[in-house]
């Protein structure tokens, strides 16, 4: 039975959940939940309580709009607009700019407390919240590609704009970063 | 200059954050608790509308008439009397006359076209 969801694609899922189908609406979620939580992170940051919490109001709106929802466009691509709306809002609340830590760049490669490396993690959080600082227009771009792994035409149908916009955008948000990174290239990570 | 981009780029996809099973409990609480979308309720349990009730109504209400029409009702006192509305066109018919009326009855009626 579980195998037969696997299979599905994520718009007949919906269809299924929308008639009332538990297994196929927890199919989506585990699907989606990783990658909304990821593209949520580009407006709340690396705080994963918050994440959580977002990603829930991102996974109850859809539940409350099941009903309306039809298959003209794929299903990742509402959920995904959903996910947007719902960092967009929450950046507006927030609305507070996060100061980079330059010391946390530096990273600890001793500190590997429960064998995680934190001078990665560290590095990962701060470049996450220098995502929250982009102009919104290129914080649109950076949390769908990096959430959803959209392509540059799905986020630009999503979005609006032509896909060449898109990309530079992209191009445009990751020089913005670098710069605020530093000149210097960080550490590129022993694997 | 693509592969510092790279860098970044990678180090976003990197960002794994698992939600915690409280949230796929909750998630699925509230879509368990939605309405049964999709489902009909039997018959018995489905809500009557209105304008069903009133047509339903007016119908019954038409063909009480209908039946009222054809229906002998008694029209006049005499008929009462007698006893005999609603059989008084079926003994005629059949030429059983005298018979239709009670003798009491028949004297009333002599009396009446005595008088006229």
């Amino acid at each position: 039975m579980k195998k037969r969801l696997d299979i599905l694609s994520d718009t007949d899922l919906a269809l299924l959940a929308k008639d009332g189908d538990k297994r196929a609406f927890e199919e989506l979620y585990d699907r989606h939940a990783v990658g909304v939580a990821r593209t949520l992170a580009s407006f709340a940051g690396p705080d994963r309580d918050l994440l959580d919490d977002l990603t829930q109001d991102v996974f109850f709106r859809i539940v409350d709009g099941l009903d309306s929802y039809m298959p003209t466009h794929p299903f990742s691509h509402w959920l995904y607009t959903v996910a947007l709306n719902v960092g967009r809002n929450h950046a507006r609340r927030a609305s507070k700019i996060i100061p980079v830590d330059p010391a946390q760049l530096d990273g600890r490669p001793d500190d590997t407390r429960g064998g995680v490396d934190w001078s990665r993690e560290i590095v990962q959080a701060t470049v996450i919240r220098l995502v929250r600082r982009l102009p919104v227009p290129m914080r649109d771009v950076v949390s769908l590609r990096i959430g959803s792994g959209f392509s540059f035409a799905e986020i630009a149908e999503l979005l609006g704009i032509p896909e060449g916009t898109a990309r530079s955008r992209m191009h445009n948000a990751i020089g913005l970063l670098r710069q605020e990174l530093g000149v210097s290239e960080p550490k590129r990570e022993k694997k | 200059m693509k592969d510092e981009h790279q860098d970044i780029e990678e180090t976003l996809k990197n960002f794994r954050h698992i939600p915690g099973p409280s949230v796929k409990r909750s998630v699925l609480s509230r879509f368990a608790a939605r309405p049964a979308a999709g489902r009909k309720l039997n018959v018995w349990r489905r809500p009557v509308p209105l304008y069903a009730v009133a047509a339903q109504t007016v119908i019954a209400l038409g063909l009480g008439l209908l039946a009222a029409r054809w229906l002998p009702l008694p029209n006049s006192e005499s008929d009462l009397r007698r006893g005999t509305h609603g059989s008084v066109e079926m003994r005629w018919e059949s030429g059983d006359v005298e018979n239709a009326v009670s003798p009491d009855s028949l004297k009333w009626e002599t009396a009446q076209n005595d008088i006229i």
